[in-house]
């Protein structure tokens, strides 16, 4: 009796103890909202200009190589890459037995024709700029592709982790032609069910995925422009995710039990290119003086709500090549004062400030605060707020054309590295209208550590030569050094597991559903 | 009656055309580069230019013109540059939730509107009266998305009773509505207020009632009748504008419709999707008042069109 | 039957009679008479604002934002740390420039084209009636939403814009009180003795115009500032640092969960703003023009 009843207990406990972990976390979950602020242009991945489209794109696509939310990369696609001595060959070995989710094998053809098209000169590709140091993509064998440089590129295998190089279906291609972006077939762990325009992207698992299975069946990524609507449907539970909230509420969804938020800092730096074409800010001394008249900080605590972080260094401190920079230009309105004094500032020229509205957090806040702060040490200003559309096609005039001598604008790198923004902010080689350096700078000197970085294949001298340059424009100031954005995501507190990446996006496939 | 519907329908062609070259010049005249904007903020100079060929706005205007013109003959809108989609499917999928809206905000202000209207007329400058005009005073005066964002705030957040954005169920109809039909019944009710007043000091009525009708008879068949076709004039009015997108309401709402199609495609400097959606909304708006036209030979048997 | 008669009759002389009349019968309208007191009370604000509020109000103090209403703040502070009282009172200056230019946009530019277009009829009317035609074929704010677009932002655009796109109302209502003038008896007398249209048009044709005009400008007013807001809310109106309260709302929005006065009080400022123009336009209207249906 006794002994038969302690085999009960015996049996019933190993019950328990096998359920227990099914009763607290949901091991599927049916459904999860997501709150966006935009509905996708097209789900091509090489077609992609903004972060969130392309966080849609991974989901359907997956990548070479991916960034955990510590910055190291983690192979996906691809398990392994070899690079040459000179730098020139990389050897990528592709996962074995991937299928894209419409059957085609996922095999180094598969990957050359998304390669061959990323490159094709005839098709709309807006970020091609981060691999145009790719010759052509060869077939080795089935599982192996090599990447021809034109010259050597260090970083080269963050670029992989990119979704412009996602590779797509072939029989996609084939079957629906450029209409491609509609209808985006991928390796992905999802597939897009249905796409309504403006109002919601439903994908749905991919049964075939080669990966762990999701246990998230399905993603509804919700339209909805107005950030307090965005805001309010989550705390209605009508989102489970609300992608990037106004930081002004930040502290209360925190405060909030059934909310919780995650902040990471990001790759993207929000400055104010002093333009060194234009008379005005042509002195060094003045450039200084402006970054010394502005408080930083006091902009990020109380215009940002801590959503960022001031910049101590060139870019982003989660970069490949940051360091932290000396003298900090910290608050100080007598220094700024004395600078512009030495400068021999006449205080009769009105500084011409521009602003985008809404591209960045709080961006027209912020120009109203360095206006306000600039006049108190002297500098008459003059502040004008633009579109989008209006202020990028007035931010690059030359000089006879342009209404600016200080623009507000943001740059953030697609990949964990610097030289996206020393190399494509500050060398000659991208001075307008050739590129996009926003500060029209040019030093000969710079130009010449930085093409010598790109160069350098030890890891450890590289960033040795990106912290030289850092320090020559750290000094020079061709910037007014503003902060580095954090990126905001909020969603419900049972939500555990999700993970969150410092190149701004989000994956939830594999979150659970605490109670 | 099909005659002279047949002559209203060809009448409203050079309409379209020259609403079609007005916009074709403004657009034009619009700041920022549309290939610009497309390529986004790192793309190189020889991309943006690939983009602005594709979209051909490398060539002369008169020739962006014609091409338009010449695509318009056989239906077709063309692309939109930011989504490269033909940009009759982009407002194919936002018409049906535009057409919703506006059904539901017309039909919810003329329940309300209507009687409103009828009973402050009945009997004006009492207190129902006053109550009638001060509530269609608030829904005029009222900026109509901070009402949207309030009822957000009460309805959503703090009484979760319903949604507060999106589209699906019929719960998610009555927000936007109630916000957008607040503003568009004041007009309704003012407009049945006069109306039905001028009426109602006619010498029939008078008639009527000194026949001893019973004075709801006399109301609503005599007076109502008669007051009818202004009253249609504002409601095909209110319908045609609401069919244009209720811009605001829709951004607080997250509503997928016309206006904010619009409002992004000015936003985003995308030329043929705002060619596209102004023509067909210009198109639309001309059928309702055709079709406003027509209710007023139904109502009134004295009105004839030939 | 009676007030039909009076209109059938009334001549230039009758006009006035019937002006001073009606303005009795306004005072003896008490929503007119709060309408107007809220309006009086908006004019005083923006003609004494340097007085009512000493400081700047665009100067931005970080340290102090999104305080609660206080004693120093009486209704609290804005991201920036600026006196939300001090921009709204500054903010009825701006509204009240931008709704009295907006109207000016649409008299100057509508009222001559009714007027011709009515007067003269013939191909002149064809053609402004089909240009009125396409213009009204857009609802109002979607016009002006398109016009800022092209014009760019600012409070000169936006005055521009909402104004244009009001011009189609001035032109419609204007010619359509026209054409029921010109076949008068007094003005078929006057062409006969062979007056100068510039005369007859000035003598005979506007003061009968007057009355719909001044009852539309009043309604106007109030539109026009609920259009600005709304251009304020999307971001492309009056740009920052001018205090103007659709901006203030637009911006405030953002703070709606944590600090909602900074997006309640400009709200409160534009309804009753325009309420003040409506009561007033309603009013005038019910004095002046019973049988008009604006």
């Amino acid at each position: 009796m006794k002994s038969s009843n302690r085999w009960m207990i015996l049996i019933a406990a190993v019950i328990l103890a096998w359920m227990i972990p099914l009763g607290t976390t949901q091991a599927q979950i049916k459904n999860l909202n997501i709150g966006i602020g935009i509905d996708a242009d097209t789900l091509n991945p090489q077609e992609q200009t903004t972060t969130l489209i392309q966080n849609i794109c991974d989901l359907i696509f997956d990548t070479f190589f991916f960034v955990k939310p510590d910055g190291k990369l983690e192979p996906r696609l691809a398990t392994e890459y070899k690079t040459s001595p000179d730098g020139l060959t990389w050897t990528l070995k592709l996962r074995q037995g991937v299928k894209f989710s419409d059957g085609t094998p996922l095999d180094a053809k598969a990957v050359k024709l998304s390669f061959d098209r990323a490159l094709d000169p005839k098709l709309k590709v807006p970020l091609r700029f981060a691999i145009t140091m790719v010759q052509e993509c060869l077939v080795v064998d089935e599982h192996t592709i090599q990447l021809k440089l034109k010259y050597p590129f260090a970083p080269l295998d963050q670029t992989l982790a990119m979704t412009l190089v996602a590779p797509i279906s072939p029989a996609a291609i084939q079957k629906y032609g450029e209409d491609v972006r509609q209808h985006p077939v991928g390796a992905g762990p999802y597939l897009l069910k249905e796409w309504v325009k403006g109002d919601r992207i439903v994908l749905v698992r991919n049964d075939s995925y080669w990966g762990p299975k999701p246990t998230v069946e399905q993603l509804t990524f919700k339209v909805v422009p107005e950030v307090a609507t965005r805001e309010a449907m989550l705390r209605a539970g009508q989102l489970d995710i609300c992608y990037k909230p106004s930081p002004a509420n930040v502290a209360a969804l925190k405060a909030e039990p059934a909310v919780k938020v995650e902040m990471p800092l990001s790759t993207r730096t929000i400055f104010m290119a002093l333009r060194g074409d234009r008379p005005l800010m042509k002195e060094k001394l003045v450039r200084q003086a402006f970054n010394y008249a502005v408080d930083k900080k006091a902009i990020v605590k109380k215009i940002l709500f801590d959503t960022a972080e001031p910049m101590d260094g060139t870019v982003s401190p989660i970069l490949f090549g940051y360091a932290k920079m000396e003298p900090q230009y910290d608050y100080n309105p007598e220094k700024a004062k004395e600078l512009l004094k030495q400068a021999k500032w006449d205080s009769n020229q009105v500084v011409k400030i521009g602003s985008p509205q809404g591209r960045y957090l709080f961006d027209t806040q912020v120009a109203e605060a360095i206006q306000a702060q600039l006049q108190a040490v002297g500098v008459k200003t003059e502040l004008r707020v633009m579109d989008w559309p209006t202020y990028m096609s007035t931010v690059y005039k030359p000089l006879e054309q342009s209404e600016f001598d200080m623009v507000l604008l943001g740059w953030g790198p697609l990949i964990m590295d610097a030289d996206m923004a020393l190399y494509g902010q500050f060398t000659t080689a991208v001075y307008p209208p050739k590129g996009l350096g926003s500060a029209f700078y040019s030093n000969p000197k710079y130009d010449e550590i930085m093409e010598k970085s790109r160069l350098e294949q030890d890891p450890a001298k590289r960033k040795e030569l990106l912290i030289q340059a850092s320090k020559i424009i750290w000094e020079d100031c061709p910037w007014l050094w503003l902060h580095v954005e954090k990126f905001v995501i909020a969603y419900s507190s049972k939500i555990q597991g999700m993970v969150v990446t410092p190149t701004e996006k989000f994956y939830p496939q594999y979150v659970k559903m605490g109670k | 009656m099909f005659q002279y519907t047949v002559r209203r329908l060809i009448s409203t062609i050079p309409v379209l055309i020259g609403i079609s070259l007005l916009l074709f010049v403004m657009l034009r005249a619009l700041p920022g580069d549309p290939a610009l904007v497309l390529a986004g903020q790192m793309a190189s100079p020889e991309d943006i230019e690939l983009i602005r060929v594709q979209l051909g706005l490398d060539q002369p205007i008169h020739v962006q013109y014609a091409k338009f013109m010449s695509r318009l003959a056989v239906l077709d809108l063309g692309r939109s540059a930011r989504t490269q989609n033909p940009v009759m499917e982009e407002i194919w999928a936002r018409l049906p939730n535009t057409f919703l809206l506006a059904t539901t905000a017309i039909t919810l202000a003329c329940l309300l509107g209507i009687p409103a209207g009828i009973v402050a007329a009945v009997k004006p400058y009492t207190r129902v009266d006053y109550l009638v005009t001060s509530f269609s005073l608030f829904g005029i005066s009222m900026p109509v998305f901070w009402l949207g964002l309030m009822l957000v705030v009460v309805f959503s957040v703090t009484l979760h009773w319903l949604p507060a954005g999106g589209i699906g169920t019929w719960k998610h109809v009555v927000l936007p509505t109630v916000t957008l039909a607040s503003f568009v019944v004041a007009f309704i009710a003012r407009m049945t207020r006069s109306s039905m007043m001028e009426v109602l000091s006619q010498d029939y009525i008078t008639t009527a009632r000194s026949k001893g009708l019973m004075e709801k008879v006399v109301i609503v068949k005599h007076a109502l009748r008669n007051a009818l076709i202004p009253i249609i004039t504002v409601v095909g009015l209110q319908f045609g504008s609401l069919l244009g997108g209720a811009v605001l309401t829709e951004t607080v709402f997250a509503w997928p419709g016309m206006g904010r199609l619009i409002v992004d495609s000015i936003l985003a400097r995308d030329y043929t999707m705002i060619q596209g959606s102004i023509l067909i909304f210009g198109l639309l708006y001309i059928l309702v008042n055709l079709v406003v036209d027509l209710i007023y030979a139904y109502v009134d048997p004295r009105i004839h069109y030939d | 039957m009676q007030e039909q008669g009076v209109q059938v009759t009334s001549i230039p002389r009758g006009s006035e009679s019937r002006l001073r009349k009606g303005l009795a019968k306004l005072f003896r309208n008490r929503m007119a008479v709060f309408g107007g007191i809220l309006i009086l009370g908006y004019l005083v604000t923006a003609i004494l604002a340097p007085v009512l509020y000493p400081g700047n109000p665009s100067a931005p103090n970080l340290m102090r934002s999104l305080e609660r209403p206080s004693l120093e703040h009486p209704l609290g502070t804005d991201e920036l740390g600026r006196s939300i009282l001090g921009r709204m009172i500054y903010g009825s200056r701006v509204s009240l420039m931008i709704s009295i230019g907006v109207v000016c946009v649409g008299l100057l530019v509508g009222v001559p084209l009714g007027l011709v277009s009515g007067y003269y009829g013939g191909k002149v009317d064809f053609v402004l009636q089909r240009i009125t035609d396409m213009l009204l074929a857009f609802p109002g704010f979607l016009l002006a939403l398109a016009l800022v677009a092209i014009l760019g932002v600012g409070i000169n655009n936006t005055v521009i814009s909402i104004g244009i796109s009001m011009v189609p109302i001035y032109i419609r209502l204007v010619r359509g009180c026209v054409l029921s003038v010109r076949e008068q008896v007094y003005v078929e007398a006057a062409r006969a003795v062979g007056t100068r249209d510039l005369k007859i048009l000035k003598r005979h044709i506007l003061p009968n115009v007057m009355v719909p005009i001044i009852v539309q400008t009043s309604l106007g007013m109030g539109t026009a500032i609920l259009f600005a807001a709304g251009l304020g809310f999307l971001g492309i109106g009056v740009q920052p640092p001018t205090p103007e309260w659709g901006a203030m709302l637009g911006s405030g929005r953002g703070y709606i969960f944590n600090s909602p006065h900074v997006a309640t009080f400009p709200g409160i400022a534009i309804f009753l703003a325009v309420l003040g123009f409506n009561l007033l336009g309603d009013g005038l209207r019910d004095a002046l023009d019973p049988r008009s249906k604006i």
